[in-house]
């Protein structure tokens, strides 16, 4: 069977492939992790995820003697940590700090992952929501704020993140199951809890809704007051805050942190890595720190997570559903760039007339922007505003007075615009001009 | 107030302020690597030591870092820090002449005594400033950060035009990604690598350094030795010029710390306002963005005194300025300390100890930050075959390292291209990096006062700080282009007579 003998190098390559693969897979079973592993936070560093990352980080090495480092991958609301963390090779050394974003992003068109993407191995904390008011403001009670908010619909003003982020869920819902419009109080979009909260001190803001840690500080010093949390019980280190559901307002909702690994990553390194971290989770160190940050630390395993994401992900759709349907009476998210593309377009043209003459290349080059400047505008602006820009700008840049460069362009466009529009019925755009 | 010197002063708080204010120069002269990183990092430090030296570490981490940006900036137009951005082209511009050394000395000397002046406001007037942050809103965010832009360009080199389109540019990429008011994608083109937008560093590398690159092997003959600098005396020479400029370092020093204190800003917009400030009142303008010693001194002034201001709003009412205080507000937390008014009452001496830090980080870095200028030395007069493909890996890494993306490697190539074609046709590079910087938070801040405003302009001027802010801005633009007309009227004039 001449045939079959494999080739010397082939057969070299063969074993080399097995001892590899054999080698990596009884590797990562049994002696997970053997190197250094990464953990992906999908948050700036400094903030509170980021915080616990790095803390769970230094647990780790301690414990398995492996390093754990860090990797902040930010921005897109937390899209590009999380579609990293996703795709990153399942082996157990990328791991991610899943976050409660994960129940939402998809729902608000920003990307086609879910918590069906990951192996849940661990849920670390949960903070609830909740409301803060000015100290010095008549409100008491979430009744006291209810009444005001169900007289005058919209004219209170609440913020604590972006649109449709966690708070702004926790406040749409507790309107609703308080029985008011999703919007009789206005969501504020803000980058987070902190700006929000200044907000609220520099009065300039009736309502914040966020998680009480994040609002300790100014609670402690008596210059914010809470009038509810959105959690099924009182919060261990503030007993003074009542729940809502203890106000009559039954709804809780809260933001919470795990550690998930890629989705396919092999059973034994998941069950090895949810061991490692059940010790930590159940160690002193672990408590401490989490009670003096404020978080609230609420362990799930990996098949209890799963079954929160999941229904997360169902109650969050809902609830975009409703706080993004109402509409919010700003400019809308073109209104900037518009402005700046304008403001871009009127300078650079100022600028080309006021340039030194053209070189023969640069004319070349202007001759076709006009062209596409025509192009792209003419469908909004009309014909009689575009081409009499193409046509005053290429006047004068080929050396005319202006004088003469309006003379003519007066002339020839309106003319053309006679000619071709109102005599031979071309459809030219009409823009504004009523003509 | 004794007790907390005392602690400050002990050998180990002594000797973690010596390793931090290393470590600080260190990343600080590296592009890539931020202040923010480096405190960031330190945090699983921080975990076993006791309050005082870990704060203290995150002190002078912080100012030191500051300081060390403008390193790699004077010798090879790369920003270390963003705070660096507005007086890059001149500390860059007096290297090639041979005036890097002394420009790196008087970065030196007003970084330490705008950090030590910074530190003495803290210390005597925390409270009474808190109160007036404590006031800012949305509205007041908004001018402040128009105020900023508009500093960018009344100060570019260049004409006035020129620097508002490059502005602009700046601004308009700074709308790409995730527009997180509305919650929806701009420019993205369903690539989810731009939805999480134009991060500044790699951006700023690229306009900044890979464009210098670019330019210097497109003309051979500039391909040669590096110029040589004079190193005698620059530490002398830069007391000697802030004797003689004390009401300029006094001004540039209130504006930076004024500007640290309130939430939102910090030493990136203090650097430009106070840069700005500095050419208006500057004897000789036209130097400004072509190597204006004045400049480089009164901008670094004010960067450094910033820091001590964004700890106010922190330790008051903890509600961070920046990043670094938000990292600070975590480890206080974990060292059961509640940042918060009472926190005076029940730990004086930690929030001494920490003032005392700022006044002790600066003189550290006195010595230690001349030693680092001194290490520098030798990259001048590195022959530029060398030292410009060195410059090409350190861009590339240094816009991987802040996010570890390869696609910013990708935003450093178009913005090294975006920065070089610009400043071929004579466009400044600053207000471009500014407006990536301050976009978002122009737009946001806008949005925000619009939604309070109930969509009514004039809400604007509603709030007696946001009418005062927004008068300076209308003035100073009124002023400028009012100026620029006039001197235009002028000239026009001056032809006329000169024709006949």
């Amino acid at each position: 069977m001449p045939h079959l003998r494999p080739t010397a190098p082939a057969a070299a390559l063969t074993v080399l492939a097995a001892l590899l693969l054999g080698g990596c897979a009884g590797d990562d079973a049994a002696t997970y992790p053997s190197r250094s592993a990464f953990i992906v936070c999908p948050w700036a560093a400094g903030g509170g995820t980021d915080n616990v990352s790095r803390f769970l980080a230094r647990l780790l090495s301690d414990e398995t003697g492996q390093s754990f480092s860090v990797i902040n991958r930010t921005g897109g609301g937390g899209v590009t940590g999380h579609e990293a963390g996703a795709r990153a090779e399942p082996d157990g050394y990328t791991i991610l700090t899943i976050t409660v974003e994960i129940a939402m992003m998809r729902h608000r068109g920003l990307t086609k992952i879910s918590y069906k993407d990951y192996e849940p191995v661990m849920m670390i904390n949960r903070d609830a929501a909740a409301l803060f008011v000015r100290a010095d403001s008549p409100w008491k009670t979430f009744d006291d704020l209810r009444r005001d908010a169900a007289a005058s619909p919209g004219e209170l003003r609440g913020s604590g993140t972006a649109l449709g982020g966690i708070w702004h869920l926790g406040l749409t819902g507790v309107l609703m199951a308080a029985g008011l419009a999703p919007d009789a109080i206005r969501w504020v979009p803000s980058e987070g809890a902190n700006p929000a909260l200044q907000e609220l001190v520099a009065d300039n803001l009736h309502v914040a809704c966020c998680s009480l840690p994040e609002a300790s500080a100014l609670l402690n010093s008596k210059q914010i007051r809470c009038l509810g949390v959105m959690a099924d019980e009182r919060v261990g280190r503030f007993p003074d805050v009542p729940t809502m559901k203890e106000q009559g307002v039954d709804w809780t909702l809260g933001g919470w942190r795990g550690i998930a690994l890629p989705g396919g990553t092999p059973r034994r390194v998941v069950e090895r890595l949810e061991s490692i971290l059940s010790r930590i989770v159940s160690g002193e160190r672990f408590l401490t720190y989490m009670t003096q940050q404020g978080f609230d630390v609420a362990i799930q395993g990996p098949e209890e997570f799963r079954q929160t994401m999941a229904a997360d992900d169902e109650k969050f759709k809902r609830l975009l559903r409703e706080s993004l349907g109402s509409e919010i009476d700003i400019p809308g998210p073109w209104f900037f760039p518009a402005l700046l593309l304008g403001g871009l377009v009127i300078i650079g043209l100022a600028l080309a007339m006021h340039g030194v003459p053209a070189s023969g290349q640069a004319r070349i080059a202007e001759v076709l922007g006009a062209v596409v400047f025509y192009f792209l505008l003419a469908d909004s602006l009309g014909f009689l505003i575009t081409a009499s820009a193409v046509a005053l700008y290429l006047l004068k840049r080929l050396g005319n007075t202006w004088a003469l460069s309006v003379a003519v362009t007066v002339l020839v466009v309106p003319s053309t615009y006679a000619l071709f529009g109102k005599l031979m019925k071309v459809p030219l755009p009409m823009g504004p001009i009523p003509w | 107030m004794l007790e907390a010197v005392t602690t400050v002063l002990s050998p180990g708080v002594l000797l973690m302020i010596a390793i931090a204010a290393a470590y600080g120069l260190f990343v600080g002269a590296i592009p890539g690597l931020t202040a923010t990183m480096a405190v960031a990092l330190f945090v699983p430090f921080t975990f076993d030591m006791d309050p005082v030296p870990a704060l203290a570490a995150i002190v002078t981490l912080e100012a030191t870092a500051i300081f060390a940006g403008d390193i790699p900036s004077t010798l090879v137009r790369i920003p270390g820090t963003p705070s660096s951005a507005a007086y890059t082209d001149d500390a860059y511009a007096l290297t090639s002449r041979g005036d890097g050394a002394r420009s790196l000395g008087v970065s030196l000397v007003f970084s330490v005594c705008g950090g030590l002046f910074g530190g003495i406001v803290l210390i005597f007037a925390a409270p009474a400033l808190a109160q007036v942050a404590s006031q800012f809103s949305a509205f007041e965010r908004f001018w402040l950060a128009v105020l900023g832009l508009s500093s960018a360009v009344i100060v570019a080199h260049g004409t006035l035009l020129k620097g508002l389109f490059a502005l602009l540019l700046g601004l308009t990429l700074s709308t790409i990604g995730l527009d997180e008011i509305h919650g929806l994608e701009r420019w993205t083109m369903g690539s989810p690598d731009l939805i999480g937008g134009i991060s500044f560093i790699p951006a700023m590398i690229g306009l900044f350094g890979l464009s210098e690159v670019l330019r210097n092997v497109l003309t051979p003959e500039a391909i040669s030795r590096g110029v040589m600098q004079d190193y005698t005396n620059i530490v002398r020479d830069a007391f000697r010029r802030l004797r003689a400029r004390v009401s300029h370092f006094l001004r540039s020093s209130c504006i930076g710390t004024l500007i640290g204190i309130l939430p939102g800003a910090g030493a990136d917009i203090g650097a430009w306002v106070s840069f700005a400030a500095s050419k208006k009142s500057s004897k000789k303008p036209e130097e400004y963005g072509k190597g204006s010693m004045d400049g480089v001194g009164d901008a670094t002034a004010a960067n450094n005194s910033a820091l001590a201001g964004a700890w106010v709003p922190a330790l008051v009412f903890g509600i961070p300025g920046d990043s670094v205080t938000a990292i600070v507000i975590g480890v206080m937390m974990m060292k059961n300390l509640q940042p918060g008014p009472q926190i005076f009452e029940e730990q004086p001496e930690l929030i001494y100890g920490v003032y005392f830090t700022f006044l002790l980080a600066n003189i550290f870095l006195l010595p230690l930050g001349y030693l680092a200028i001194r290490a520098g030395r030798r990259i001048v007069q590195i022959p530029k075959r060398i030292l410009l493909p060195a410059i090409v890996v350190f861009s590339i890494v240094g816009a991987f390292a802040i996010n570890n993306s390869t696609f910013d490697i990708g935003v450093m190539l178009v913005m090294g291209v975006l920065g070089f074609i610009l400043e071929r046709y004579g466009f400044p590079i600053g207000p471009v990096v500014l407006g990536i910087v301050l976009g978002p938070m122009v737009e946001k801040n806008f949005m925000q006062s619009m939604i309070a405003a109930d969509g009514n302009l004039l809400g604007f001027f509603a709030r007696p700080g946001a009418a005062l802010l927004g008068v300076v801005t209308l003035l100073l633009w009124g002023g400028s282009l009012g100026l620029a007309i006039w001197r235009r009227q002028g000239r026009s004039e001056n032809r006329d007579q000169a024709a006949p």
